[in-house]
């Protein structure tokens, strides 16, 4: 036993500590030892890990592994704008801080903002951490731009426009990551890659686009964050672009996040987005091949349960590399590594610079400060019509505060639970500081509103007529025949399938529903937020009434949330004497607003000035439920309209998601201030004061156009931004009406001059910096910020090209005292200013004017300079990507190394040369054709480094070498015999004593055991075990005396034949057609091992069998042909078998099919590899066919042949099996489990029920062969 | 493929389940029908839910499950195991090698599990030996010590639950028995972070759903799908739910003092 196996036996964990300081010691585990980089180390580690454990860390949910000292850690947290947690008293952790969410983040145009709020969530992060509680990999920041505003999750994007996006992103990323360069403080997760801009269909629905507008705008943000911050992580997306599942494109996220844009970490699936691959795009047949199709994409981590469940099989289907299990785990564990955690106890205080976090950093008062400030440089002034703000409180004797937000605390989605004392609301927080001022003003409070959402009133799953004989019938709702505009169909994160996106007014249709004597009718629904009314209505959406179903949440109905099923609502039916089928319309309508009560309105009209709070909540929009209106919910756009016709002195604030509709009151002349916010944190009453009476000035702008309807906004379903037909071209790149507020506006108490407009070059190439500069002078009365914006425009670009109108490549938020000028420079890297070719795949720049605009927002220019772009981009290499197809080797195995070199341009280098180095060739060498061969036990780095034009880059990974499993002699009757790299040795002997076999170890510290054959026929096993890993290898030893041919027609069968489970009912003998086999059910694969009538004699030797076969099985599973055979676990069967797609079975009619060739392995019953070769152009449906298959050691070939003279090979396939038989089989078959149970998404399919299935035998002929 | 629960459409439709009493404790469906526990009754129900007979329990169940096509019971006290045959006769009652008391039973088609308030779980394929994992044992110092009260098994995974050494709540995974991985208990109500605090008395998998729910005190229902952040939880007017039986079109949860839901898919 050697040294580390020692160690290892005595526990991990107790090593580190006993070896405090000792990081250098070469006793410790590499995984420990900080000796060796994080890539070598998590490579060590996933080395030691058994397959199941592999399969337990393959989740978000990672196991503990007590003997290796690893502990259980949940990947997923949520830090999007503070730790998604509660209080902990037990530990002594307070509610964690609830900053600005996303949308208000991204309004402050500032990302020196969201740099310190991340790092002060990172700071309470770790101190969440150091009690064990919590992890530290968040899955925030969500950095997908804002395409359309009804998006559901328009609040937690930081804005319309990629770069100002990925600027403040940036921000993010870098405070949470904190700035030691090893250690990382915290880990962002890039969410969601990419295009999930839709939340209803999410799950099963396509993001189509063209190339441009994926690297332009959709994945921009992605390409900075990675190639500027070194992003860690991404999270795949549950949806599909062009039609291939984000979560299982090798395109998408090795071709592109890794190779392109150079992303080293982990990929998370989002949650249940491998699940979707299987049962919601239908892009992989079964469970298994999802969790193929997501590895070898490059999602290290399944947010579900498929991988943690399926990826064993997966693996013993021989669909999923072993190397890819390791990869991914290898890319998980080396960010776990980078936090410090697999540091030993006494270096981590040393080494890791956020050890020592303590609970109090958790809503600590210099957070709470952080969040109060925070909050005041987000709001955006909307309208500031005669200076109606700042109000001056001196002057007030009394102020009205109205609205359902007036006293709420919004935080959004993705927050924590702050400290109650840390949430101030608006009438909170104006009382306080006008206490604190000193000023005598009387706050009135008067709700008045509600924020009652009329998006997506309801989820309709089915309804059912029940008629007065007691009998009912149920139609699924689904199955509509005609509906209004907008009506969709999805089942979300569950597995019913309603009808959804139901607005106001909305129906479906259903013809021939028989309501003759009808006496109930139930709906079966679900409540996503406040509910609907569905009227149940014959003949037309204005047809006769015979049903009324009030599905509210106000009326008691149960609220089943966004994720909710539906449950059953019933009423009694209208008796209008209807006979016979007719066409029901299920007609949606949202309750009715409340009317203004006169009280609020009394509150309102005697105040010096009514302040209105209005806004959105969680109920409005909300992951899985985009918007179908931008109204204001509720009847708060009628509470705005009742308090203006009172108050002369009227203003508003919003607090929402992010573009309402404006238009019905924002002229309003009564209403002089309107000043919006995102949800703004714990703090957001604290801001209001300070803003509403001029302590500060609103400086932040909008992060996204506010439109002025949304009948503007093309389906929510184009994902296309440039202008086509019924898409007017979206965000300020494209959209060009009228708006209600552009891009980047926001008003200021104070006004500013812009002058001494300056670039620092005006020929410009892709490859030069400029410097942008202009003089802003304050010329108002009170100090405040103000965010100058570059704005980009190409005019001399061909039209054809379609350009945007303008493209964000700059900004900076300066604050400028009152009468004070600053001269504002803002650098611009030209090279950022390509477009997509599409055709040349690549980066391009247009040649001519670049027209640099100066604005106050995308709309205010207040002037503009002009360079000349000429020349090409410097073409150099950027980023270069190795990788090899194994990580984990044992002593002698190859592996091969692969690299790409991708180009500044973002294009691939064809034909770059790379020189192999290992930093290790004592452990493992590299040849320069990336040959990587396993020397000797321990890791090895090996580096790829790629020169192209004098620019020279290198990558690197790690490998891990294993003792070898290999055998230093292996003895038969005592003479040595050269096993060389098979798995089995066949002897064909005269029945009787069987030689007797020695085996000895490559490696002395793998253990050798040999189990002897009882006499030939018989196996020998040697068995070669790794007590470190638990793997194991296998080597047989057949011994198998001569077999016997049987034409099957001489009326009885050979002696040598024996049955296995024999039904002699459904065998018979015949002259013409030899041995004729009526199938029973089951099979010997996939576990139900219950196939009756298999015929076998003894072959455990080499030898070729083949058989002539009539017969054509039917679907769904009929299979019949030649087996050999151990047990039922444990054979390799070469099958005619039927064909059927569980998942698209055959149309009625269709022509029958010849079904497939199958070769098919199980070993341990597990079903380890198949190979399939349809018939269909080989043979006809009724053609005999001649079946071959041929044993050579562990290696079975499968020929077939429809004349029995020319024979095709098939396929071969590897089996170790011992005491070996040879026969046929013919059986009905089993199906595989996949969707039986639901089906997924959208249902399970009926089973086809197969005529038995007869097939006859002839001819069978064995030739046996083998070593003497 | 765990069998279905033909039975629940009629059952209620007809108004059957009440005719069962008020003692409705726990049930497990079969291809062809299903078994309930009823007060001191074993009932056998034919794919309609016709009770097809009935037969006194010796001893109360509290846990049924069926695999391998055989009709295995856990009798309140946990100490053995009874296996019954067709008519209902107690075939043998197996003392299983565990230290501590059986606290319920699941069956996933040939494996049937096992879980006891010592933190073992046991499971045996077929009529292979018992393979005893003592989960307080193997986890000591990563997960709490265990006092487990509920397993289930389908899909693939095989979850078990249970209360720590200080009442919390807690479950776990695994899909082969040997490594098991912590299942948070977190759920979101109104936008905010929660985590359930209740008693677990059930945990029930729904094949259809391809989900786990635990149940517990307070008439909680805590749904657990694959997304291992989307669970939800739902209260019923039960003090305690302790069964959920989940049939083809409609799902039966049973409670104490006669709680009797059936509920749509």
């Amino acid at each position: 036993m050697n040294c580390i196996r020692t160690l290892f036996l005595t526990g991990a964990l107790a090593l580190a500590a006993a070896a405090s300081a000792l990081a250098q010691d070469s006793q410790l585990p590499i995984y420990l030892n900080t000796a060796y980089s994080f890539e070598e180390r998590a490579t060590d580690l996933v080395s030691r890990l058994t397959l199941e454990e592999k399969q337990s860390l393959l989740g978000n949910n990672m196991a503990a592994v007590p003997r290796l000292g690893l502990k259980n850690y949940n990947v997923w947290s949520e830090a999007l704008h503070g730790v998604l947690s509660g209080a902990n008293p037990s530990v002594g952790i307070l509610g964690p801080s609830s900053f600005p969410n996303s949308v208000a983040i991204g309004s402050s145009w500032d990302p020196a903002v969201a740099e310190r709020m991340a790092s002060a969530i990172a700071d309470e992060a770790r101190a969440i951490y150091a009690t064990g509680t919590k992890g530290l990999t968040f899955w925030s920041p969500v950095v997908e731009p804002v395409r359309d505003p009804r998006w559901g999750r328009t609040g937690e994007s930081y804005g319309e426009d990629p770069f100002l996006a990925a600027e403040i992103a940036r921000g993010f990323v870098r405070g949470l990551m904190g700035s030691d360069p090893k250690y990382l403080k915290a880990v962002p997760t890039a969410k969601h890659y990419f295009a999930n801009n839709s939340e209803f269909d999410r799950h099963v629905s396509s993001s189509n686009m063209d190339s441009r507008d994926m690297r332009e705008f959709y994945l921009y943000p992605y390409k900075r964050l990675i190639e500027d911050e070194k992003l860690p992580s991404i999270m795949s997306s549950y949806n599909a672009v062009n039609h291939v599942p984000t979560s299982a494109s090798a395109f998408y996220l090795d071709t592109l996040a890794r190779r392109t844009y150079g992303m080293k970490g982990y990929v998370t699936g989002d949650c249940a987005a491998i699940q979707d691959i299987y049962d919601g795009h239908y892009y992989a047949e079964t469970r298994e091949l999802a969790t193929a199709y997501g590895l070898a994409a490059g999602v290290d981590s399944d947010c579900g349960s498929i991988y943690q469940r399926f990826a064993i099989s997966a693996y013993e289907q021989g669909i999923l590399p072993m190397a890819l299990i390791d990869r991914a785990l290898i890319n998980m564990f080396t960010i776990r590594m980078r936090t410090g955690e697999f540091d030993p106890d006494q270096m981590v205080d040393q080494m890791v610079p956020y050890s020592k976090f303590e609970p109090s950093r958790v809503s600590s008062a210099a957070n709470r400060a952080l969040a109060a400030e925070l909050a005041v440089k987000t709001p955006v002034l909307l309208k500031n019509e005669g200076k109606a703000l700042p109000l001056d409180p001196k002057t007030l004797k009394s102020i009205a505060l109205i609205g359902p937000q007036a006293d709420d605390v919004e935080l959004g989605p993705y927050s924590g639970r702050p400290e109650a004392s840390a949430m101030i609301s608006p009438y909170a927080g104006i009382q306080a500081w006008l206490k604190a001022k000193g000023y005598d003003v009387d706050v009135r409070l008067a709700v008045g509103g509600d924020i009652k959402s009329k998006s997506n009133l309801l989820y309709i799953a089915y309804f059912e007529i029940e008629k007065t004989d007691g009998s009912s019938t149920r139609y699924d709702a689904t199955k509509y025949t005609a509906s209004a505009d907008g009506i969709t169909v999805g089942s979300g994160m569950g597995e019913e399938e309603q009808v959804r996106s139901i607005d106001d007014g909305s129906w479906t249709a259903y013809e021939n529903v028989d309501i003759t004597n009808i006496e109930n009718i139930t709906v079966g629904l679900n409540i996503p937020t406040e509910g609907g009314i569905v009227e149940i209505r014959v003949g037309g959406p204005d047809g006769n009434l015979i049903g009324r179903i009030e599905a509210t949440k106000a009326s008691g109905a149960r609220v089943g949330g966004v994720y909710g099923a539906s449950m059953p609502m019933k009423t009694n039916a209208l008796k209008l004497g209807y006979n016979g089928p007719q066409t029901v319309y299920l007609v949606y309508k949202a309750p009715q607003d409340a009317p203004i009560d006169e009280a609020t309105l009394q509150t309102a009209r005697e105040a010096d000035v009514a302040v209105v709070f209005v806004g959105t909540d969680e109920n409005t929009a909300t992951e899985e439920a985009d918007r179908l209106t931008l109204l204001l919910p509720g009847n708060q756009l009628k509470l705005i309209q009742a308090v203006a016709a009172v108050n002369p002195r009227t203003i508003v604030v919003m607090q929402t998601l992010g573009c309402v509709e404006v238009e019905d009151f924002r002229h309003l002349p009564s209403i002089g201030g309107i000043l919006w916010t995102g949800y703004n944190g714990q703090a957001q009453g604290e801001a209001i004061p300070r803003l509403l009476f001029g302590e500060v000035s609103p400086g932040g702008k909008l992060n996204a156009t506010w439109f002025k309807t949304v009948k503007d906004l093309p389906a929510i379903t184009d994902y296309n931004l440039r202008r086509s037909s019924g898409n007017q071209g979206r965000t300020l790149w494209y959209f060009d009406r009228e708006v209600s507020y552009p891009f980047g506006y926001g008003l200021s108490y104070t006004t500013f001059a812009y002058s001494n407009f300056r670039i620092s070059k005006n020929a410009i190439t892709p490859n030069d910096k400029v410097t942008l500069s202009v003089d802003v002078t304050n010329t108002g009365d009170c100090s405040a910020d103000e965010v100058v914006q570059i704005y980009v425009r190409t005019p001399d670009s061909p039209a054809a090209l379609e350009r945007p109108a303008k493209r964000l490549k700059g900004f900076q938020r300066v604050t400028i005292p009152r009468g004070q000028t600053r001269t504002v420079r803002i650098d611009v890297d030209c090279a950022d200013l390509w477009f997509w070719d599409m055709k040349a795949d690549r980066m391009t720049y247009d040649p001519g004017r670049y027209v640099f605009e100066f604005g106050s927002s995308s709309q205010d220019i207040r002037g503009s300079v002009t360079a000349t772009m000429s020349g090409k981009l410097n073409r150099r290499l950027k980023t270069v990507w190795a990788s090899c197809d194994a990580s984990v080797l044992r002593i002698g195995d190859t592996a091969q190394a692969s690299f790409s070199a991708c180009m500044n341009d973002d294009s691939f280098y064809e034909g770059a040369k790379c020189v192999w180095t290992s930093n290790n060739p004592a452990v493992a060498t590299v040849a320069p054709d990336g040959t990587v061969k396993a020397v000797s036990m321990g890791v090895a780095t090996v580096t790829c480094a790629v020169t192209i034009d004098g620019y020279t880059k290198e990558d690197t990974f790690a490998v891990k070498v294993m003792p070898d499993l290999g055998l230093a002699s292996l003895k038969v009757g005592g003479k040595n015999v050269k096993l060389g790299d098979a798995a089995s040795l066949s002897y064909l002997l005269k029945p009787g004593k069987a030689p007797k076999v020695e085996a000895v170890a490559a490696d002395p510290a793998i253990d050798v055991t040999v189990k002897q054959a009882d006499a030939v026929p018989g196996t020998a096993v040697v068995t070669l075990h790794d007590g470190l890993t638990g793997d194991s290898r296998l080597v047989t030893v057949n011994f198998g005396a001569k077999g016997v041919s049987d034409t099957f027609r001489k009326g009885a069968l050979n002696k040598a034949w024996r049955w296995v489970r024999e039904d002699p009912a459904a065998w018979t003998l015949s002259t013409a057609d030899g041995l004729v086999l009526t199938a029973g059910k089951g099979d010997i694969a996939l576990g139900s091992n219950s196939a009756s009538n298999i015929l076998l004699q003894s072959a455990n030797s080499d030898w070729t069998a083949e058989a002539k076969m009539k017969g054509v099985p039917a679907p769904p599973a009929q299979n019949a042909g030649i087996v050999a055979y151990q047990c039922d676990d444990n054979f390799v069967k070469f099958v005619r078998s039927a064909t059927f797609n569980f998942r698209r079975p055959a149309e009625p009619g269709a022509a029958p099919s010849p079904g497939q060739l199958q070769l098919l392995v199980e070993e341990n019953g597990q079903q380890k590899s198949v190979v399939n070769l349809p018939l269909d152009g080989i043979a006809g449906v009724n053609d005999v066919l001649w079946l071959r298959l041929d044993k050579q050691g562990d290696c079975y070939t499968a020929w077939y042949s429809v004349d029995g003279k020319k024979f095709e090979k098939m396929g071969t396939a590897q089996a170790v099996l011992k005491d070996v038989q040879v026969g046929v089989i013919a059986c009905e078959g089993e199906m595989p489990m996949m969707g039986r149970g639901g089906g997924g998404r959208r249902g399970a399919m009926p089973m086809p029920q197969a005529v038995p299935l007869q097939v006859s035998f002839s001819d069978f002929k064995l030739v046996s062969r083998g070593l003497k | 493929m765990p069998a279905r629960l033909f039975i629940l459409t009629l059952l209620l439709s007809a108004g059957c389940l009440t005719a069962y009493g008020q003692d409705l404790r726990t049930g497990v469906p079969t291809d062809g029908g299903g078994f309930l526990v009823a007060g001191d009754y074993l009932a056998w129900l034919d794919a309609e839910g016709n009770v097809l007979r009935k037969r006194p329990l010796s001893r109360p169940v509290t846990a049924l499950a069926v695999c391998s096509d055989r009709l295995y019971a856990l009798e309140a006290g946990g100490l053995e195991l009874t296996m019954l045959d067709a008519d209902g006769a107690v075939v043998s009652r197996d003392k299983l090698p565990v230290k501590g008391r059986l606290r319920a039973l699941a069956a996933d088609r040939n494996t049937l599990w096992a879980v006891t308030d010592a933190g073992e779980i046991v499971h045996r394929v077929g009529d292979a030996a018992w393979n005893v994992f003592d989960f307080n044992a193997q986890y000591t110092g990563y997960y709490p010590s265990m006092d487990f009260r509920a397993v289930a098994a389908g899909g693939g995974s095989v979850m078990v639950a249970g209360i720590g050494p200080d009442g919390a709540p807690a479950a776990f995974t695994s899909a082969r028995g040997t490594v098991w991985s912590e299942r948070l208990l977190d759920y979101t109500e109104q936008g905010l972070p929660c985590t359930f605090k209740g008693t677990v008395t059930a945990l029930s998998y729904d094949d259809a759903q391809d989900r786990f729910y635990l149940l517990g005190s307070g008439g909680a229902q805590l749904a657990l799908p694959g997304c291992s952040h989307c669970n939800s939880l739902t209260h019923y007017p039960a003090e305690t739910l302790f069964a959920r039986i989940a049939g083809s079109t409609k799902n039966l949860l049973l409670g104490s003092d006669g709680f009797q839901r059936v509920e749509e898919r």
